[in-house]
């Protein structure tokens, strides 16, 4: 069976699914069209660039790869049993994974298409080659990440989370949202794409340049998915179903299930102190006024710029997590 | 199977065979983890024309020994060898929630290494014997549970593989359908092919030739 016609019925699998057809659509004109002026606001006030047009090329690159990793995620969860069945009944093990990334690297080019042509409409593209060479570098970074997650995770809450949570991390503490040039930083996956849209120049990357690492961390994260990809499909892996107990037994079951979850409790313990510490550390210390209401009476007081973004962040992290622990009940 | 048949078989030589096969798998805590072992030293071997029973209590290890015969899983220790080529039914239908029924078929048929007139021939047989041919453009998001069961097991039955290895293959079937699956496996059976199948208990005795379980790790013919 050729190649094209295996990636031809992944897609069809993957259109099948009207869902993903309303994300492709909705995330990028959300992202980009509406929120992209928000951003540079939240931007600008922790620290970040605060120049909506020069924060817009990275939005679409942002929204692109959203879209990829999660379609990247699904793409691959959702036919990880089937694909091993095809594979143990004699399909080339190659043929399915070339398919796969075949298939991925199509959603993530759609990807990066709806993205641009929303920042057409929003603000016009000034440099057409920069903008489409980034988005579709970080859609094709976050369509690694997706396959990668979707190889080796095996519950659709928990994989989607990770992606979210890396692309979270990676957008607000990158260069364009967390300002600075943080240590940490340099190892988020769009850490070098962001800065080549940007056109800024830190200094770090050594001889081969913010480009050439761009399209390292390309080159790497669709290889690396690759890799673990092919090493984990072959096997048939099947779930065994009981049958159905009463409601109480359903409950018990029910709470050990979900004090049983790691991935929830590393993420409860590890995400409130990842996100305040950061944004202590990546906020410039520079007094800022801020009106406060204090005993019924407003008043200005000059506080830190990383105390106001840390506090900030306390009460957004909680609101984060009770959505969390209840999203980790389904 | 005639007693002139049978005395064939048992001395044809065997298309697949395992000796001595063993397995542990891990069950993890939080920290740490256990070692489970879950077949000690298992074997069977099959021969052409010959439907044999693979029985056992809940977790005595059926599905993992036809996942090893099978090579979905690697064993610790032991051999399989196998001269012919092996259909596989497992027990949960595994399917592309989003593809038809034909659609699979053409896939899988590609897998096999089947030319497309073949796996049409193949397919209309199944669909035939099945009874689901007015399912052939449906998705199978959409059918029923015996439906996918019948859907699941035609895939295993398409190349016409020497050897079928079944696991509990008409779980869900309609009483219709558990007779007609047996009539499909008995035209298998008459072709020279071995089948063996995995059933928590056989209420059938007569309908297998040979009849092997699962003991605390071993095979044990009963």
């Amino acid at each position: 069976m050729s190649k094209l016609v295996l990636t031809r019925t992944f897609l069809t699998e993957f259109g099948r699914r009207p869902l993903n057809l309303i994300l492709l659509v909705v995330v990028p004109v959300l992202f980009v069209a509406l929120t992209a002026g928000a951003l540079a606001d939240f931007a600008e006030a922790i620290g970040g660039i605060g120049d909506s047009e020069l924060l817009s090329g990275p939005t679409a690159g942002w929204a692109a790869a959203f879209l990829a990793g999660v379609s990247g995620f699904f793409h691959v969860l959702g036919a990880r049993a089937a694909d091993s069945r095809l594979v143990t009944a004699g399909m080339a093990r190659s043929r399915v994974l070339a398919a796969r990334l075949a298939s991925g690297t199509l959603l993530a080019v759609v990807a990066a298409g709806g993205a641009l042509v929303a920042l057409a409409l929003r603000t016009g593209i000034s440099d057409p080659l920069g903008a489409i060479g980034g988005t579709l570098m970080f859609a094709l970074i976050y369509l690694g990440i997706g396959v990668l997650i979707g190889a080796v995770v095996r519950s659709e809450v928990n994989g989607s989370l990770i992606v979210v949570f890396v692309w979270m991390l990676d957008v607000f503490l990158g260069p364009a949202m967390g300002g600075g040039d943080v240590l940490v930083g340099r190892f988020f996956p769009s850490h070098f794409v962001t800065l080549v849209m940007l056109d800024a120049v830190f200094g770090h990357a050594g001889p081969i340049g913010d480009l050439g690492w761009a399209l390292v961390w390309v080159v790497g994260s669709l290889g690396l998915a690759g890799l673990v990809f092919w090493a984990n499909t072959g096997p048939v892996r099947v779930i065994d179903h009981g049958r159905r107990p009463g409601a109480w037994r359903r409950l018990a079951a029910g709470l050990r299930d979900y004090r049983r979850n790691r991935a929830m409790w590393v993420l409860i313990v590890l995400l409130p102190v990842f996100f305040i510490s950061l944004s202590f550390a990546v906020t410039p210390d520079q007094p800022a006024p801020v009106e406060l209401v204090e005993g019924g009476e407003t008043m200005i007081r000059i506080l830190s710029m990383a105390d106001v973004h840390g506090a900030i962040m306390v009460p957004i992290t909680i609101a984060f997590l009770a959505g969390l622990a209840g999203l980790f009940v389904v | 199977m005639t007693a002139t048949d049978q005395r064939a078989a048992v001395q044809a030589p065997p298309v697949l065979s395992a000796d001595h096969i063993a397995k542990s798998y891990r069950r993890r805590r939080w920290f740490g983890k256990r070692w489970i072992r879950g077949l000690v030293d298992a074997g069977i071997e099959l021969r052409p024309g010959e439907i044999v029973g693979l029985v056992g209590e809940n977790g005595s290890g059926k599905s993992t020994f036809m996942k090893i015969l099978v090579g979905a899983l690697e064993p610790d220790g032991g051999s399989v060898t196998k001269t012919g080529t092996i259909g596989y039914c497992p027990q949960e239908p595994v399917l592309y929630d989003r593809l038809t029924c034909d659609e699979h078929f053409e896939l899988f048929g590609r897998a096999y290494g089947l030319s497309d007139p073949e796996t049409a021939r193949a397919r209309d047989e199944i669909d035939d014997v099945l009874d689901f041919l007015q399912y052939r453009d449906v998705l199978v998001d959409e059918l029923s549970g015996g439906t996918r069961a019948k859907l699941n097991l035609g895939l295993a039955l398409l190349p016409d593989p020497d050897v079928l290895l079944l696991d509990e293959p008409y779980a869900g079937f309609d009483w219709d359908t558990y007779l007609r699956f047996w009539e499909l496996t008995g035209q298998r059976r008459a072709r020279g092919r071995a089948v063996l199948i995995i059933s928590h208990f056989v209420t059938d005795e007569e309908r297998f030739d040979r009849i092997v379980e699962l003991r605390d790790g071993r095979t044990v013919q009963r």
